[in-house]
């Protein structure tokens, strides 16, 4: 199911959901076949207007997954800027504290009955999301559950207040593409962090990231856990790398700085496309983002351009927990599937002789 | 008698005032006080005789008492006439000797009451000379701070005078500051507040890190007089300002400064001088720190032993909070959250708190406590999101001020769920009979707590349908929701049961083994949490999942807690001058590791604080700013932490006003 599959209108989004979610319930409760999830949002939103971004989400799973997998702890709303380079994500839900005193221990599943469960729950990007910019711009929201995810909304900020056609025009020709971030290194720095390797996932066949990983990943001093990824991805003309306009000191030199211009860090590199990596974990939900500003080597031809990266885990991200994480990649519209890893502390591994 | 000086000319005559004298000459005898000076034979000129003479100069020795009187007697012919004319003969120049001073003097001389044009100036031999303007009585005056003893000299005593001097007794001291004279009662200045004063006497409420340090001078034995205030004119005052308990705030736009004339730095001493004007008075500026726990003392005196007089001060902040509550709660004592802060030297204040009373606020947010918890035994107030605001606005009186911090306390904090359907195959342990009964909590292990009684936002109950089906058949239905019941009893702990008798069509296919479905539709809530920031609101719950009140002291705990995340703890947001990388300076903050957000690590053992791969969660730390209210976690900030709260300035909450 896709945007829309809640047949609401925009405006509907922002009225009380109590005969919304009871339709809704009935529907998928109905719908016996139906397992996973599905979110939907608004098309549009008129900034003017509206100071909150509202979602609506459905989840149909059995009462043992429902219980492994909870929703309220576990799933992480993903927010990306498709003209830009923004990611933004958090827990899709405000958290309790600890269980109560007298509840019992996490998911016994064996005890549960067969059967389904069908939620309804709305969320708000705008609270979830503090960073989340009100500006004019597109942004697709999607709700990650682990190693499950949800369909893509995409959601237009428009900033109707003015329809003064000198207005509209002036504030067109203030839009510039921007410039590509230097290429970054994640717990760097790195060479050939974004050359192929020979365990380099094959590139995805259409537009996409492929991840790959080790199941299992023992942490340590001198141990590593590469995330390997190759990705297809449309480039922007933001992405492109192009000179510091000049001379030095001109006004254009002057715009292009503060436009954002930097030396990526490498002259063989032709564009950086942003890819963020997710990690969520299996204990602690609340993800983990790693940026990249990924290198794209060679000419370009055409509005893609693929290219690979591999990246150390435990040096990206230092504090990692000990316990098992989906890794996901994303970048703008594109959403990777998920690898999952298991990461095992060298403590943890049975001496000789146990 | 005319008064003249001593040389002055003059010309005594004998006048032949009718007929001829026989005698050509005469002799004229000067007299200084009765007593022969000196003689001259005069001729007869025309028909006089004359002496042109002058005022003797007579030694000091010789004379009784200045002025001296000056007379004259003509021997003429055997006969002795006393002259026509007699004068008072004063000194003309005066050289002073001052003794007893041990400052160098200054002396004024009066005549008429006025001093003189040339007053008397010491010479390097240490004595001064003085011409007097007019040949009459002086009084000799010594300028401030000493006196010529005994009084003014009331008359001239020669030409050669010994002063003796003693000094006015007077002290310098503060003005208008009436307190802070101990180290241990010193002013405690709230920084971070703005002086309400003009700019002449800033600071001096006790408020802002500017102040108007006004000094006076007064004397030991009474007070002085205008004339000797006036005396005291320029004469300088010595101020030092002594910093201590120095945090490492380094602020360029609010340094620790003394404005004193001539100012001398040497480590945390500086000194100074200003000037007393003609009121005896002086003032100058002391700057402290925008920082909390720091002192400063200042001392002034006449002299650089200083000693005169002495204040001392202390650097504290200050804040503002408000406590709303049930009615039918007890307020909170805040106590220990107030010394909490002490500690950390920020004077809370507390407003006036808000009673919310029973049914008071949007529908809703009372309900039967008995059917969240058993034995609860009154309404009970549930605040969640969707109705904070609402709550706020109605018992909050500072909206709009970011020094101002709301605490609102409800029984228990929810908000309303989804809307959700659980359906399950029908197993025997769900029946009595045919009567189905079945828990949340066997249905979900996981997931939302509660059901609420009535959902929090428009008051429709929570169990919305129950429903079966025998697939087999393919026949459904639905049980009146009369004949079910939702016991809330316990449900806190998701131990809230649906009964209902199960239609006779599926209490016989379920006896005949076939499979048969049944479903609720329930609306659950999500909480129970401990509490939540919204900008300046801070809800906290007074229940939480456990089965009594959270503790006064545990609710304290909640409250320094959440202020210290609003003042920018643990290390999270907080900005200090002077300390660029806070994080390194705590040395024991952290970032989620099982909690959420910046944390303080402080009791934690090394091991398993540089362990950055543990979760920190059960383990006992003891700071406030522990990630979770365990038993360890005291009620106070601990030393690391008190390494950024001291010396920042926390002019208000991180929080914006809602």
């Amino acid at each position: 199911m896709n945007q829309g599959a809640f047949a609401l209108k925009d405006t509907q989004f922002w009225k009380d959901f109590t005969r919304i979610e009871e339709a809704l319930v009935n529907r998928f409760e109905e719908d016996e076949a139906f397992m996973g999830l599905v979110l939907d949002g608004p098309r549009e939103v008129q900034l003017d207007q509206r100071k909150t971004l509202p979602l609506l989400a459905v989840r149909a799973c059995s009462l043992v997954d429902n219980s492994a997998l909870d929703l309220d702890t576990r799933a992480i709303l993903i927010a990306t800027r498709l003209e830009g380079h923004e990611t933004l994500a958090a827990l899709a839900f405000r958290q309790s504290p600890a269980p109560p005193e007298d509840d019992e221990p996490p998911s016994d599943s064996e005890s549960l009955p067969e059967g389904r469960a069908v939620d309804v729950v709305s969320l708000s990007v705008t609270d979830r999301l503090p960073d989340f910019p009100w500006k004019p711009s597109t942004w697709q929201t999607t709700l990650l559950l682990f190693d499950q995810r949800s369909n893509p909304v995409v959601t237009r900020l428009e900033d109707d207040s003015t329809r003064d056609p000198a207005v509209l025009e002036f504030l067109a020709a203030q839009r510039r593409s921007g410039y590509p971030a230097a290429v970054s290194m994640p717990g760097g720095p790195w060479t050939n962090l974004y050359r192929p390797r020979l365990d380099s996932p094959p590139p995805p066949a259409e537009t996409g990231i492929v991840l790959a990983v080790d199941r299992i990943a023992v942490s340590g001093a001198g141990k590593s856990c590469m995330v390997r990824g190759s990705f297809c991805l449309p480039i922007r003309p933001r992405d492109v790398v192009r000179p510091l306009p000049g001379p030095a000191g001109t006004q254009a030199e002057q715009q292009a700085l503060a436009d954002g211009w930097v030396d990526v860090g490498d002259p063989a590199v032709v564009a950086v496309v942003p890819i963020t990596l997710l990690l969520t974990g299996d204990k602690h939900a609340a993800p983990i983002l790693v940026p990249l500003g990924a290198a794209i080597y060679g000419p370009l031809a055409g509005q893609r351009a693929c290219g690979q990266f591999a990246v150390d885990l435990f040096r990206a991200a230092p504090d990692l927990p000990i316990e098992s994480y989906a890794v996901w990649a994303l970048s703008r519209a594109i959403i990777s599937d998920p690898v999952v890893v298991g990461i095992v502390d060298q403590n943890m591994l049975p001496t000789s002789g146990q | 008698m005319p008064a003249i000086f001593e040389q002055t000319k003059l010309t005594l005559h004998l006048n032949v005032t009718k007929g001829e004298t026989p005698e050509k000459s005469v002799e004229f005898t000067l007299l200084v006080d009765g007593k022969e000076h000196s003689k001259h034979t005069a001729k007869l000129q025309g028909a006089a005789f004359s002496w042109p003479t002058t005022a003797p100069k007579i030694d000091d020795a010789k004379v009784t008492q200045w002025p001296y009187d000056l007379t004259y007697q003509v021997d003429h012919g055997g006969d002795a006439h006393d002259g026509a004319e007699s004068w008072t003969v004063w000194p003309k120049t005066l050289e002073l000797a001052p003794q007893g001073h041990d400052t160098p003097v200054q002396f004024k001389l009066l005549q008429q009451g006025k001093p003189i044009a040339a007053p008397p100036k010491i010479a390097k031999d240490k004595t001064a000379k003085v011409t007097l303007q007019r040949p009459e009585a002086f009084t000799l005056q010594s300028k401030f701070p000493w006196k010529v003893k005994n009084g003014a000299t009331a008359s001239g005593q020669g030409r050669k005078l010994t002063v003796d001097l003693e000094d006015i007794l007077f002290r310098a001291e503060f003005d208008k500051l009436a307190d802070g004279d101990f180290d241990v009662l010193p002013i405690k200045q709230l920084v971070n507040v703005k002086s309400e004063r003009d700019k002449s006497e800033v600071g001096l409420d006790h408020k802002g890190p500017e102040i108007a340090l006004h000094f006076k001078i007064a004397g030991v034995l009474g007070d002085l007089d205008a004339a000797t205030l006036a005396e005291s004119a320029g004469m300088p005052l010595y101020v030092r300002a002594t910093y201590g308990k120095k945090t490492k705030r380094n602020d360029p736009g609010h340094p620790r400064k003394l404005g004193a004339d001539g100012l001398k730095v040497s480590g945390d001493e500086q000194k100074g001088t200003v000037k007393l004007d003609k009121h005896g008075l002086a003032t100058c500026r002391l700057h402290l720190p925008l920082s909390g726990g720091e002192t400063c003392k200042v001392e002034i005196g006449s002299t650089d032993t200083y000693g005169d007089d002495e204040k001392y001060f202390e650097t504290l902040r200050q804040l503002h909070f408000q406590l709303s509550h049930p009615a039918s709660l007890t307020k909170p004592d805040p106590f220990g959250f107030v010394t909490s802060y002490k500690e950390i030297r920020v004077e809370m204040v507390e407003e006036p708190a808000g009673a919310i009373a029973a049914n008071s606020g949007p529908a809703g947010a009372w309900v039967d406590g008995n059917e969240i918890k058993s034995g609860f035994g009154r309404p009970a107030l549930i605040i969640g999101v969707h109705n904070e605001k609402a709550f706020h606005k109605l018992s909050f009186k500072h909206k709009n001020d970011s020094k101002y911090a709301h605490f609102l306390i409800c029984d228990f904090q929810f908000d309303a769920g989804p809307l959700a359907s659980r359906s399950f195959t029908l197993e025997s342990k769900y029946l009595t009979g045919s009567t189905l009964g079945i828990t949340i909590r066997d249905v979900q292990k996981k997931g939302p707590l509660a059901a609420l009684p009535t959902s929090v936002n428009d008051g429709t109950v929570a169990l919305r349908k129950v429903f079966w089906s025998i697939p087999k058949t393919g026949k459904k239905g639905t049980i009146a929701l009369a004949n079910c019941t939702l016991d809330y009893a316990n449900n806190i702990a998701r131990r809230g049961k649906i009964s209902c008798p199960l239609p006779t069509e599926v209490m016989t296919a379920y006896s005949a083994n076939e499979k048969v479905t049944i479903g609720f539709q329930i609306q659950f809530a999500k909480g129970p949490y401990l509490g939540s920031s919204t900008k300046n609101l801070i809800l906290i719950a007074a229940y939480e999942n456990k089965p009594s009140q959270i503790s006064e002291d545990d609710l304290n705990k909640t409250m320094v807690h959440e202020l210290g995340h609003a003042l920018g703890m643990c290390a999270a947001e907080i900005t200090i001058p002077g300390i660029p990388d806070v994080k390194k300076e705590h040395g024991r903050s952290y970032t989620d590791r099982g909690h959420q957000g910046g944390h303080c690590a402080k009791g934690i053992s090394a091991a398993d604080f540089n362990n950055k791969s543990l979760d920190l969660t059960g383990l006992s730390g003891t700071c406030a700013m522990f990630g979770e209210g365990a038993a360890s976690v005291t009620r106070s900030y601990c030393d690391l932490c008190q390494k950024l709260l001291l010396p920042a300035s926390l002019t208000k909450y991180l929080l914006e006003t809602l």
